[in-house]
């Protein structure tokens, strides 16, 4: 019994301070500190706020992976600026 | 292009950004084998599903064939969709989107598509052996030990590599489906690995650290229970967050609310399973824990729901016209269904009835499908073309997808949900005849299989859906090879 008894404890408390330490960590370096900024985190040039990325195909082309193919296999620059090309955002 | 190499030391060189293509790229191999394989089981499983429900209003049916009886074609239609489906697509995602969001490349593809071939012979084993009539018996963890704990490694496997991304990431704020997908690999592998060693380890009986008795059957809830919770609601709702305010390209609601959700999930619903137990033989408080954890899942439930309502809300049209978002919505919208019914079921009162009952089945597939299998779907819609570079095939095809499963889903969940409801009634009443309540339940049961029957027909279509865009891969893959060793030779003539 001991034995089961000092493995429960140890690995419940391994597992409640991993979220007790998640949760310190998060604070303390700032990620709840701007709501707004983390909501956009998942935005950037490759795929900017206000553009959609999704429509049953043949409604528009589905720009990136076909541009992605079509182009050589090149530098990540020059990626960038096929990626920029404008998409007209539309409803 | 396509003899695309990975070279990731000259990435860690250059220190700059990744785009999304490249790590999109980097997922490729793994990510398409496992959501392929995925799609195998998937079709494996409905097979199963099928035959077991025909079973229940027609029990002539293959009653003569040993391996196809209920008590076995059932677990096996469970373990299948529940490791094979829900468990690979998952982890699918769980790849990609943690590559994407800790803007990494995937660690060791090869690897990983080593474990999705070991992942794929265990659960095949497994199977087998349940379908061969060695099932343990033991819901949700129907296979054999050592089946479960090859598992368990090769889980560990995964979570061990989709953690050395998160933490090698190179995004400075984590977004609210990195802490839910990191929190569903790190809890699920040792969940796995526990709940099979206290049930099933017989030799450690006499350490204590397996029980037996009602300590198994209070393992065994506080198990089945988190496999929803802890493993695929943060990996549907990860999902969703992340996919939702992506195609729309809106920022979701309240942030704020999102990551609240996140830690009021982590903090409750490993209390919630001992509600499977309610009038069973464990002790009264033990139970009571599980209705107050589960009662309390309705804050986090409440903060997706407001996002996730939000969010959309007056985009319709943009929903609407993305294959993705149709199922993801669907998805997110059946998991605030699944949950405040869930809540709703911990109670006493509620459960006394629904217990034992066909409502439990509605339930159960409310969730695992309406929720969690829409909402992969959704994402299969999402990533494959950006694995594979190429469109989906035909537009008819993904709407009769939608339809088929979003309507058979509706005709399962409300045939099985009346007609449970009433056989608990019923059955709690003492004056009826427990044989005629039984033959009361056929006309729903064949509800249930018509309703099989579409999401079968829904699930073909997405398979061929799938085949024809590896196909067409395949094709063009081979054309950029053959053209690329022809560049070479007119390159070579030339010099």
């Amino acid at each position: 019994m001991p034995l089961a008894l000092i493995a429960i404890v140890v690995i419940a408390l391994l597992f409640g301070l991993s979220a007790v330490y998640g949760l310190v960590w998060a604070i303390r370096t700032g990620q709840f500190s701007n709501f707004g900024r983390g909501a956009m985190s998942i935005f950037d040039e490759d795929e900017p706020v206000g553009e959609t990325t999704d429509v049953f195909p043949g409604r528009r082309e589905l720009d990136r992976p076909n541009g992605e193919q079509s182009a050589p296999s090149a530098t990540a620059e020059a990626d960038d600026t096929a990626d920029d090309t404008p998409e007209q955002p539309r409803r | 292009m396509m003899a695309f190499t990975r070279r990731e030391p000259s990435n860690e060189n250059l220190e700059e950004k990744l785009t999304l293509a490249e790590i999109d790229r980097s997922c490729r191999m793994p990510v398409i084998v496992f959501f392929v394989s995925a799609l195998f089981w998937l079709l494996a499983g409905t097979v199963l599903a099928m035959v077991a429900s025909l079973k229940m209003h027609t029990p002539d049916f293959l009653a003569d064939a040993q391996w196809l009886t209920f008590g076995r074609v059932r677990p096996a239609h469970l373990n299948t969709m529940a490791y094979g489906w829900a468990g690979m697509a998952g982890i699918a995602v769980i790849l990609w989107m943690q590559a994407r969001l800790s803007k990494r490349l995937l660690p060791a593809p090869k690897l990983l598509v080593g474990v999705a071939v070991a992942w794929n012979l265990t659960v095949l084993a497994g199977t087998i052996s349940i379908l061969a009539g060695g099932g343990t018996s033991v819901e949700w963890l129907e296979f054999p030990l050592p089946v479960a704990l090859i598992l368990g490694g090769l889980f560990s496997i995964i979570g061990a590599l989709s953690m050395f991304t998160f933490f090698a990431r190179r995004n400075v704020h984590v977004y609210v489906s990195q802490w839910y997908v990191f929190g569903a690999i790190l809890w699920f592998p040792y969940l796995y690995v526990v709940a099979n060693l206290m049930i099933h380890g017989d030799s450690l009986v006499e350490t204590g650290l397996a029980g037996r008795g009602s300590v198994q059957a209070s393992a065994n809830w506080w198990f089945a229970h988190n496999v929803l919770g802890l493993w695929l609601t943060p990996i549907g709702v990860a999902t969703a967050y992340y996919l939702i305010p992506k195609v729309l390209g809106r920022p979701i609601h309240s942030y704020y609310l999102s990551i609240l959700g996140f830690w009021t999930l982590a903090l409750f619903y490993n209390w919630a399973g001992s509600h499977h137990l309610i009038g069973g033989p464990i002790p009264a408080w033990l139970i009571t824990v599980g209705t107050v954890g589960s009662m309390m899942m309705i804050i986090p439930v409440t903060t997706v729901a407001i996002n996730h309502h939000f969010t959309t809300v007056g985009n319709f049209r943009t929903v609407w016209n993305s294959p993705t978002l149709r199922f993801v919505v669907f998805g997110a919208m059946s998991y605030t269904a699944v949950s405040f019914q869930g809540s709703l079921q911990s109670l006493r009162w509620v459960n006394e009835i629904n217990h034992f009952t066909h409502y439990t089945i509605a339930h159960a597939h409310l969730g695992v499908y309406a929720f969690f299998t829409m909402m992969m779907f959704g994402a299969a819609y999402y990533v494959l073309p950006r694995m594979t570079g190429i469109e989906w095939a035909s537009s008819w095809m993904i709407r009769t997808h939608f339809w088929t499963s979003g309507l058979g889903m509706a005709v399962y969940w409300l045939g099985l949900t009346y007609g449970g409801w009433f056989q608990g009634l019923k059955m709690n009443d003492a004056e009826n005849e427990f044989l005629s309540i039984v033959s009361d339940t056929i006309p729903y049961l064949w509800s249930r299989s018509a309703a099989g029957l579409l999401m079968t027909v829904g699930h073909i279509v997405f398979t061929v859906l799938v085949a024809r865009m590896l196909l067409e891969w395949y094709r063009r893959t081979r054309a950029g090879t053959r053209e690329a060793a022809g560049n070479q030779t007119a390159a070579e003539a030339s010099a």
